[in-house]
């Protein structure tokens, strides 16, 4: 299984931990991933305010590489996967758009026709990989961690893919089950996290942040589908807390690092210390720590 | 074996908005479509926090009442979820006709300053690296109120200590090109 | 025909139409041309030729002037063509010698600039063509005086019984084992409130008392040949294992029987035994075992209890299906409507959720001869509040586009049962428009709001039991807009009653085609004419009529069936049904017996016999021909024709458009 990759700008800074423990899980698992040369920020949330041309072919000029590098493209980042598929689809269906689209990728020598094929992380672990493959390379099963699994809300990426439904998906829930975990079910699991307002109007952002968090009750801990909810769910929680008049303390991880301690990966392959909740109280839960801590598993590669 | 979802929900394809020239016209005419069931707003995460409601929003523009929208900020508050989208039942792209109001409210003076620079300065660095440039997004975000970064003290410290900011500027090779595409669009679009 | 070339006498009519034509092509100019062309011996103008004066002109020309062939330049054939065949009738010309040129929805309509050039080559084609017509007779064939009619909910015995009270025989199929179709399953009907098993229990026995109707229950139709007058229905009658003849409808088979398995009649709500009859007023009042639930057929002749029980011995293990085939003139499609699922609209947790439930679910509830003998009880609790959901999956381009037309005022009279029933229950009605624009409708409506049901205008975006606040706790609650005031609004209620989309039968695509009917966009059967013709259908002698046709409340599917009702009896009381004329016909001559019009002809017309010849060779079955051309290009050596459309009249058609000749 060979793709090339798509990490975002978060995946080198305030996501660090979703790139590190992508990238471990998926050597872990045989998938190759090359990183996709010359890849350019996909817009995230801020094209759309500035122009409508960009929003469309920042993310389209990455389907264009892919399509030189005749490779299929993944992305571990929802909003990044959303920008992308609605290029591809945009384009699609709007010959005008299309041609304008083309005419700005031309000032970076590329053109897009279309054909690249856009994955996202969790359509290839499990559609592509398999559970049955995870369920294999499972040597820590996390029996008994009540994890929250929070998909996002980057519905309009599923609109277009299809690969599972946009209001009631479980290709995740089915992931964590697969690794051990009694999966929540959680009522927000497609609720929008507020993006980047917890940066630009922060209290409409913490207060979302703080109806997630709420709802997950007494979990053991969220596990996330987008490196940027994750950022969010982690870094406000003081704040969400404030909103509501309670303190919050939950460990927030990456979808990709739950997978790696699941699977006997070291902490630090999978960035565990830096996410900003710390998450040692799982470790308690579930008797990782001392396998991991020893170095017991490998983490290069398949057997 | 993959996993297979219990339902897949139809395809959907709402109508693409034909782009005009211009960024700040009003991309398309699909509000005419709309019958205020109420659905996009039901579905909205920060409906609670705008001053009209993404379905008041398609009134007014339905009423050629632009001016009010933007102005009233709604645009500045979407997520960009696209719930509302995907579930409309007369195939109102909501969530774009919201984004070309959010256009609308940031070339103008008036929409809420910080919101404006957040977005302006990290398109700004996209011009510049081709990626998202945090600590240049920082300083252009705060430069005009450093006061303000109290609110991100805790936050940036952790992400210090923990080795999440790169004070390095992101190398691509086509960052010139990207800029070339920065000031097509511009012209295209007919912004300065 | 012993016309010499000179003796063709073609009279040209152009109509203004009004300003429709004239409008935009000269219509003096046209005359004028007209009046040059060859053959023509006249030509002229009128405001409306299809008024009396109008046809008058025809009809003077043609005694006057001794013309053979009339040419009139029009609105569209379908409009008028038959028009104008009686004015020619009537003025000693064969209607055959007629052609009507379009020179209105093809040419005034259409086109701004350059309308009068075309119409004057539309003319000069018209005219080329008919100089070739031929007079032709049309015959008739006798109409078979008996109706099927497919389909026995309210629809089907309403068109049935009134057929039969005309004196004639009336074939009924059902596909339940007993007619009502879904009004049985109706508790009270709006606006009157009248109870549904009441007025629709007496129209079921009479249809059972009736001497002119034959009823075939547990029955479908499997096959249809033929036309109209004398069309051949193949049904199949599934075995009941009962003998009708025999059963009394004491029902101690039932009380004795075993085996349970999921009411359809209660929509799963309820339980039914393997042998059983859908409900108590059932008609006829004779059970059906479910062989797919019935130990005997399960385990090879285990239990066998209602055997043992049966008084009668009606009980019989060993019937096996019948196929009956019926001779009708008509044929009326009755075959209801289904309930769209709404779990494909997950965020109402129609699937997730027992006490959100669809509308005839609720109606189950209510009746007493439900599964909770008529209390609205749910998970064992009566709900204090309820909330009514409009427009799940109407008016939605994701799956509906149209409006399921009966919901708001189902809506009104649930609201108006739960006060009823449940003392101080709160009503809240979510919807985006109220659709009441029957009679008694908006009083109904006044009505409800007087009885304190709360209206909420705002499409429910969500129904969820999460809850947000104390009062939230152990409730659905309802999650929507309140357009009205802008604001969002959660409401929580014990119970939700969805409005489900009225959809076209999942088998609608298969009824459609064995009785080779075309369905709307929507899913339906559709109608020959939106407006004036809302039970014919594209196929004579065929009727849609009811919620097969598309969503209608029980006064309109009445009317429809009624008039089915009256469409099959013109048919059959007239007696007999011209052919049109216009059919295909075989130069045995040319004829190589090759067989490919017969494998071509969707109509089953043509059919190769040898009739002691050396080869076999093609006849045309007249009655069954649509004229519709397929075989004549089909025929590799040209030895078929159709009549009123030869080769040689398009190729002058077509040689006067073009001006190149042919």
């Amino acid at each position: 299984m060979k793709y090339a990759y798509y990490p975002g700008c978060s995946a080198s800074g305030t996501s660090k931990e979703a790139e590190e423990s992508l990238q471990a899980t998926m050597r872990y698992l045989g998938v190759e991933l090359t990183e996709l040369e010359d890849w350019n920020c996909c817009g995230a949330a801020m094209a759309t305010g500035v122009s409508y041309l960009l929003s469309v072919a920042l993310p389209a000029r990455n389907l264009a590489l892919a399509e030189r590098a005749e490779s299929d493209l993944v992305t571990g980042c929802s909003r990044c996967y959303l920008n992308l598929i609605r290029a591809v689809h945009y384009t699609q269906h709007n010959a005008s758009v299309r041609e304008k689209v083309n005419t700005l990728l031309a000032e970076t020598g590329v053109q897009y026709s279309g054909k690249a094929r856009l994955r996202h992380l969790l359509d290839v672990i499990v559609n592509d990989v398999g559970l049955d493959v995870v369920a294999e390379r499972v040597t820590r099963p996390l029996d008994g961690l009540r994890i929250v699994p929070y998909y996002g809300c980057c519905q309009g990426m599923w609109t277009y893919a299809q690969f599972d439904s946009v209001e009631d998906p479980h290709c995740f829930d089915q992931l964590l089950a697969t690794l051990g975990a009694q999966v929540v079910d959680y009522p927000l699991k497609t609720a929008c996290c507020g993006g980047t307002l917890s940066m630009s109007k922060r209290s409409v952002g913490a207060k979302l942040i703080g109806d997630l968090l709420a709802a997950a009750g007494d979990a053991d801990c969220i596990v996330t589908a987008c490196p940027l909810c994750m950022f969010n769910l982690n870094s406000f929680q003081k704040e969400a807390g404030g909103t509501r008049g309670t303190h919050f303390n939950i460990p927030v991880l990456f979808l990709t690092q739950i997978m790696g301690l699941a699977f006997g990966l070291p902490e630090k392959a999978l960035g565990l210390q830096r996410n900003a909740v710390p998450v040692d109280s799982l470790y308690r839960k579930i008797a990782v720590g001392a396998a991991v801590s020893s170095g017991e598993a490998s983490a290069s590669g398949p057997r | 074996m993959g996993a297979q979802p219990n339902t897949l929900e139809r395809a959907w394809t709402p109508r693409t908005l034909e782009h005009t020239p211009s960024s700040t016209d009003l991309v398309g005419n699909d509000f005419s479509l709309c019958y205020q069931c109420g659905l996009c707003t039901g579905s909205c995460r920060t409906a609670y926090a705008m001053k009209y409601t993404p379905r008041q929003v398609m009134n007014l523009l339905q009423l050629g009442r632009t001016d009010e929208a933007v102005a009233s900020g709604s645009g500045l508050l979407c997520t960009a979820c696209y719930s509302c989208t995907f579930r409309c039942p007369r195939g109102v792209a909501v969530t774009d006709l919201m984004a070309a109001i959010q256009r609308l409210s940031l070339a103008q003076r008036h929409a809420d300053p910080h919101i404006r620079r957040f977005y302006q300065a990290f398109m700004r660095t996209v011009e510049r690296h081709g990626r998202f440039h945090e600590v240049e997004f920082l300083v252009r975000y705060y430069a005009p109120n450093p006061l303000r970064l109290r609110e991100q003290v805790s936050v940036g410290l952790t992400l210090l200590r923990k080795g999440k900011i790169t004070l390095k500027p992101p190398k691509m090779q086509s960052q010139k090109a990207i800029a070339a595409m920065f000031r097509k669009a511009a012209q295209i679009e007919g912004r300065p | 025909m012993a016309e010499g070339k000179n003796d063709v006498k073609i009279g040209v009519y152009v109509c203004h139409c009004g300003s429709n034509i004239a409008g935009t092509v000269d219509v003096e100019e046209l005359t004028a041309f007209a009046q040059e062309l060859g053959s023509v011996a006249v030509a002229r103008n009128y405001k409306f030729m299809c008024s009396e004066p109008g046809q008058a002109l025809i009809k003077q020309d043609i005694e006057e002037l001794g013309l053979n062939r009339v040419v009139v330049a029009a609105c569209s054939p379908r409009m008028h063509e038959p028009t104008f065949r009686r004015v020619c009738e009537q003025g000693g010309l064969n209607p055959y010698q007629l052609h009507i040129c379009n020179i209105r929805e093809q040419c005034s309509w259409v086109h701004k600039d350059g309308a009068t050039e075309k119409a004057k080559a539309l003319v000069s084609a018209a005219v080329s063509r008919a100089y070739y017509l031929e007079p032709l007779e049309s015959r008739e064939v006798p109409v078979a005086p008996a109706v099927l009619v497919v389909g026995g909910g309210i629809a089907g015995i309403q068109a049935a019984l009134k057929v039969a009270d005309a004196g004639r025989k009336v074939y009924l199929v059902e596909r339940e084992p007993s007619i009502g179709g879904h009004m049985t399953q109706i508790d009270k009907t709006f606006p009157t409130l009248d109870c549904s098993a009441c007025i629709l229990t007496p129209r079921m026995a009479a249809v059972k008392a009736h001497p002119n109707i034959e009823l075939m229950t547990y029955s479908e139709v499997v096959g249809v040949q033929g036309y109209v007058g004398n069309f051949r229905a193949t049904i199949r009658r599934k075995p009941r294992y009962v003998d009708e003849s025999l059963c009394t409808g004491c029902g101690i088979c039932q009380e004795k029987c075993p085996w349970k398995a999921e009411s359809e009649f209660d929509c799963g709500l309820g339980q039914r035994k393997a042998i059983y009859t859908p409900f108590p007023q059932a008609v006829p009042n004779v059970p059906v075992i479910d062989p797919e639930h019935c130990v005997y057929f399960l385990r090879d002749g285990k239990c066998g209890a209602c055997l043992k029980f049966c008084e009668r011995g009606a009980i019989d293990f060993n019937q096996t299906e019948k196929m009956v085939d019926v001779e009708v003139g008509a044929i009326i499609v009755a075959t209801g409507y289904d309930l769209m699922d709404p779990s494909e609209i997950g965020r109402l947790g129609y699937s997730r959720f027992p006490n959100v439930i669809t509308s005839l679910e609720f109606e189950r509830l209510c009746n007493a001869t439900g599964p909770t003998g008529g209390h609205i009880v749910v998970n064992g609790q009566e709900p204090k509040s309820v909330a009514i959901i409009h427009c799940v999956g109407s008016r939605d381009r994701k799956y509906h586009e149209y409006c399921s037309r009966v919901c708001c005022m189902y809506a009104l009279k649930f609201a108006h049962l739960i006060k009823e029933k449940i003392e101080g229950a709160s009503v809240y009605q979510f919807y985006i428009d109220m659709r009441c624009y029957g009679k008694g409708f908006e009083e109904f409506y006044q009505r409800e709001a007087g009885e304190g049901v709360t209206f909420i205008r705002g499409k429910p975006s969500q129904v969820t039991d999460f809850a947000m606040s104390e009062e939230e706790q152990g409730k659905l609650v309802v999650v929507c807009e309140n357009t009205l005031v802008g604001r969002t609004l959660r409401v929580p209620v014990d119970m939700v009653i969805l409005c489900p989309a009225m959809e076209a039968r999942a088998d609608a695509r298969d009824v459609a085609r064995l009785f080779n009917l075309t369905q709307s966009a929507d899913g339906f059967l559709q109608e020959r004419h939106a407006k004036l013709e809302p039970v014919a259908t594209a196929n004579d002698g065929m009727f849609v009529v009811g919620c097969a046709q598309g969503p209608k409340d029980i006064p309109d599917t009445v009317a429809q069936a009624l008039a089915g009702a009256a469409e099959t009896l013109a048919l059959i009381d007239r007696g007999s049904v011209e052919l049109q004329a216009a059919t295909a016909t075989v130069d045995e001559t040319l004829c190589q017996g090759c067989g490919r019009c017969e494998e071509i002809c969707v109509f089953h017309a043509p059919t190769l016999s040898s009739d002691g010849r050396l080869i076999p060779v093609s006849s045309i079955n007249e009655a069954l021909c649509k004229g519709c051309g397929v075989c004549a290009v089909a025929c590799p050596t040209g030895a078929i024709s159709i009549r009123h459309f030869t080769r040689q009249q398009i190729l002058a058609e077509l040689e006067a458009l073009s001006g190149v000749p042919v």
